[in-house]
């Protein structure tokens, strides 16, 4: 796999589109890896520092789709 | 004296290290990661109301989800509502340099907006699509520019302007994985930037106007005010020209302290002025705190909200921190008077010079304070430190080199430049000597109190000059970087050879006209040479193409790949001979693959050199037709602010049409599907047989058809040899969809009363 950016070899592949990202043009962000309830509120276990390719728009804030509810 | 103050040392780094202590314990007590995400992914009230409304699943179970995600985060389809709070106001200058401002003051946001973008903001009532918004603007300014518009509503809905507001996942995840407490984030913020606010400072500020400082807004009042202030200034100039009192620096640390403490009082009350003429304009009080001024210790208030107070209110707000300063300067002056010869009369005398000094160095306008703001709204001229110093930066060294002629709002923004740059070190400088003069006394005393007191004084001299440290490492990166540039300098003199040799070589391609001398040396100096190995490939067939290439020793060939997998070389190239031109038409993949036939040297042309250098000069027939057809749309005023890479969207998806004089192009009634813009001669619009009017060179028409099929309202029918280019509604669609992930900006303007 090559960096979508500069097409040299890539050393790791975005978490949030999967593209490839070499050393250079690698980012990182912080990423909801589990969602799940506890003791009367939601909580999220996160990564920190997932990497993050700087090409794709994780969205900031969420999107309804009610079309999922039962 | 001195054992008071290190014992206030001491509680104050045990509170520090308390709160260190405590919060390691916490981290330990709770899970790693606690976060309100579930507020945010479930709990809002962007549900199933307002321009978010989505419809019932129902009965269509076979609806694509996918492609109703996609229409959910389309762009082009999302409809901005103004939330309640969110106001816009236009300011219109004398010198046509109009302005406009967004507020949010509960969010304490501030925008500065074109005008377009404040009209076309207050369009945004929830009952318009951004597509449609991108068309009025069309409409309107005769300008498609997708990227801006949806930069603005982008910008606009992640800083809460928009309703409903979505909950920003990302910075809540952030905020929640830094564990510090809020009183350690604020520790941590001063010890960066010696700077702490306080949030609810307005209900303070309102207190104080109810409780009797309201009067001050009375002409009578300010009339009184204004007296004393200049009867106390009189006062000061005849002491200091009677010489009976002098600043000096043997003051004992117990003076110091009192005097630091009256000092800070009087800076309390220079910024409760500003705050008190936000009050009394009805605007916010965003925050105010504490924080170190070239040294000095000060209050601040934000007063961001004063940028949506008209000019004149906005000029009294700014002088209002000077005026209560210079009355209560007065004050002491004509107490100072009236006691002469004791210790509080010279104690008096040092606080007056000070804080007459600091006014002074508040009205001057050469630094962002009070003094710039007044005048920048005298002379309507806004941004002006900001703009002398970009001019500085960036052209006063061109244009000293190139002799050129300048102009007088240069030759104004020069000067402003200089004199702000000098007056700024003198400001350090006297930075420095208030320091020296006020707590010289104090900082002696600890200094030869013994080894404690002495480390004391280090530690608190370190937390002090923290930020004059990272500001030297940022020198020393600077500097480092500038060393640098130096160091590719000299490698670049040292390959002047070759970058002649490939600057020529690019002259004489064909493809080009003659290029002048100008444009030859830039591009000496942004080419790049490289060596393949017999073998190696330069580029693939399928490769993105960003760059062309020049030979200047060796073969290229270029090969393609049969359906039975053959490969045929297509052609041979030799020095002097360029490939991969392709490249610089923005989107199409390399249709073949290069490949060095033995060892190869090339010159490497980028795809941004060629943009800002080439693109100009290209003998576009000769080398691409696309080129000629890229240009031909970027002439037409309504496709003036797109990219290469959107014009290829176009060209994708739109034609040029030459209808003769009578044809139709479009007929009253029928669906609308395109939208036309006029490259030569002229059309007429006639609705009901009755003619409307004539469009000619640069107009265009159709626009709503990019939007939906309603039917046309009107016949339009070529009245000369017409050339017209048709965009279809996939096109507009393609080059809306592209903008977004180019549309982040930063607008807020930073007006803060600091001093």
């Amino acid at each position: 796999m090559v960096c979508w950016h500069c097409r040299r070899t890539a050393v790791g592949s975005c978490r949030f589109c999967g593209r490839g990202v070499c050393e250079d043009h690698v980012q990182e962000q912080p990423f909801v890896l589990e969602l799940y309830r506890g003791a009367g509120t939601t909580r999220a276990l996160v990564v920190e520092d997932a990497l993050f390719c700087g090409a794709c728009t994780p969205r900031p804030d969420p999107v309804d789709l009610p079309e999922l509810d039962e | 004296m001195r054992y008071l103050i290190l014992a206030a040392i001491v509680i104050a780094g045990g509170i520090v290290l308390f709160d260190s202590v405590r919060q390691r314990r916490a981290v330990r007590r709770i899970v790693p990661v606690q976060t309100v995400v579930a507020t945010a992914l479930g709990r809002h009230p962007a549900a199933r109301e307002g321009p978010f409304a989505v419809p019932e699943a129902g009965d269509d179970t076979d609806a694509d989800l996918w492609e109703t995600l996609a229409e959910r985060v389309d762009p082009e389809a999302f409809v901005p509502l103004l939330a309640p709070g969110a106001e816009v106001k236009t300011f219109r200058l004398r010198w046509g340099n109009d302005y406009s401002i967004a507020a949010r003051p509960d969010h304490r946001m501030h925008f500065e907006l074109q005008p377009w973008e404040a009209e076309l903001m207050l369009r945004m009532d929830g009952s318009q699509t951004v597509g449609e918004l991108i068309v009025d603007r069309l409409q309107a300014d005769g300008d498609l520019d997708p990227g801006a518009v949806i930069g603005l509503v982008e910008a606009l809905r992640q800083s809460g302007f928009l309703e409903p507001a979505r909950p920003d996942v990302r910075a809540l995840v952030q905020d929640h994985l830094d564990r510090a407490s809020k009183g350690r984030r604020k520790l941590r913020e001063f010890s960066r930037n010696l700077k702490i606010g306080w949030d609810n400072a307005e209900r303070l500020v309102a207190g104080a106007y109810r409780a009797g400082l309201k009067w001050f807004f009375r002409t009578p009042v300010a009339i009184a005010g204004g007296l004393v202030a200049i009867a106390g200034f009189v006062c000061f100039v005849e002491v200091e020209r009677s010489g009976r009192y002098s600043l000096s620096a043997t003051a004992a640390p117990a003076e110091t302290i009192l005097f630091l403490a009256l000092a800070l009082f009087l800076t309390f009350c220079h910024e409760l002025g500003h705050a008190l003429v936000l009050v009394h304009n009805k605007r916010r009080v965003i925050s105010a705190g504490f924080f170190i001024f070239f040294g000095s210790p000060a209050f601040f208030v934000d007063a961001s909200d004063g940028l949506m107070l008209e000019r004149r209110h906005r000029i009294a707000q700014s002088f209002a921190g000077p005026f209560a300063e210079l009355m209560l300067a007065g004050v002491a002056s004509v107490v100072m008077i009236a006691m002469p010869g004791t210790t509080v009369a010279a104690f008096l005398y040092r606080f007056a010079l000070i804080n007459y000094f600091v006014i002074f160095m508040n009205l001057i306008p050469l630094l962002e304070l009070d003094g710039y703001w007044i005048f920048s709204d005298l002379i309507q001229v806004p941004n002006l430190r900001r703009r002398s110093l970009t001019f500085m930066q960036h052209d006063l060294w061109h244009k000293i080199r190139t002799v050129e002629r300048w102009s007088w709002q240069e030759g104004g923004l020069a000067f402003y430049g200089i004199i702000g740059t000098l007056f700024t070190i003198f400001s350090f400088y006297t930075a420095f000597f208030f320091w020296r003069e006020i707590f010289g006394g104090l900082v002696t005393s600890l200094w030869d109190g013994g080894p404690v007191s002495r480390i004391l004084l280090i530690l608190l001299a370190l937390a002090f000059i923290g930020p004059l440290i990272r500001g030297l490492f940022t020198l020393a990166k600077t500097i480092g970087k500038r060393l640098g540039e130096v160091v590719a300098g000299a490698r670049f003199r040292a390959e002047r050879t070759w970058r002649v040799e490939a600057a020529a070589l690019i002259d004489a391609l064909p493809a080009f006209d003659d290029l002048d001398e100008e444009v030859l040396s830039d591009l000496a100096g942004r080419v790049t040479a490289l060596t393949v190995r017999d073998g190696q490939t330069v580029f693939r067939r399928g490769d993105a193409a960003d760059a062309f290439y020049v030979i200047r020793s060796g073969t290229i060939h270029i090969e393609d790949v049969q359906e039975d997998g053959d490969v045929v070389i297509l052609t041979a190239l030799g020095r002097r001979d360029a490939f991969g031109e392709l490249g610089l038409l923005g989107s199409a993949p390399r249709a073949a693959t290069a490949r060095a036939n033995g060892e190869t040297t090339l010159f490497k042309i980028d795809k941004p050199t060629f943009d800002a250098l080439l693109a100009d000069d290209i003998d576009a027939p000769t080398f691409a037709p696309t080129m000629q057809a890229y240009a031909e749309l970027r002439s037409l005023p309504v496709f003036r602010s797109l990219t290469s890479a959107d014009l290829a969207l176009i060209l994708e998806h739109g034609t040029w049409l030459t209808p003769a004089p009578g044809d139709e192009l479009i007929t009253q009634g029928a669906p609308g599907d395109a939208f036309y813009a006029i490259g030569a001669g002229q059309v007429d619009v006639t609705r009901d047989g009755e003619l409307v009017t004539t469009l000619g060179p640069g107009e265009h028409f159709g626009e709503v058809a990019l939007l939906t099929d309603a039917p046309r309202n009107a016949t339009v029918t070529a009245h000369t040899a017409t050339r017209v280019f048709r965009l279809d509604r996939q096109g507009f669609i393609d080059v809306v969809a592209r903008s977004l992930p180019r549309s982040a900006i930063d607008r807020s303007p930073d007006r803060n009363m600091e001093h």
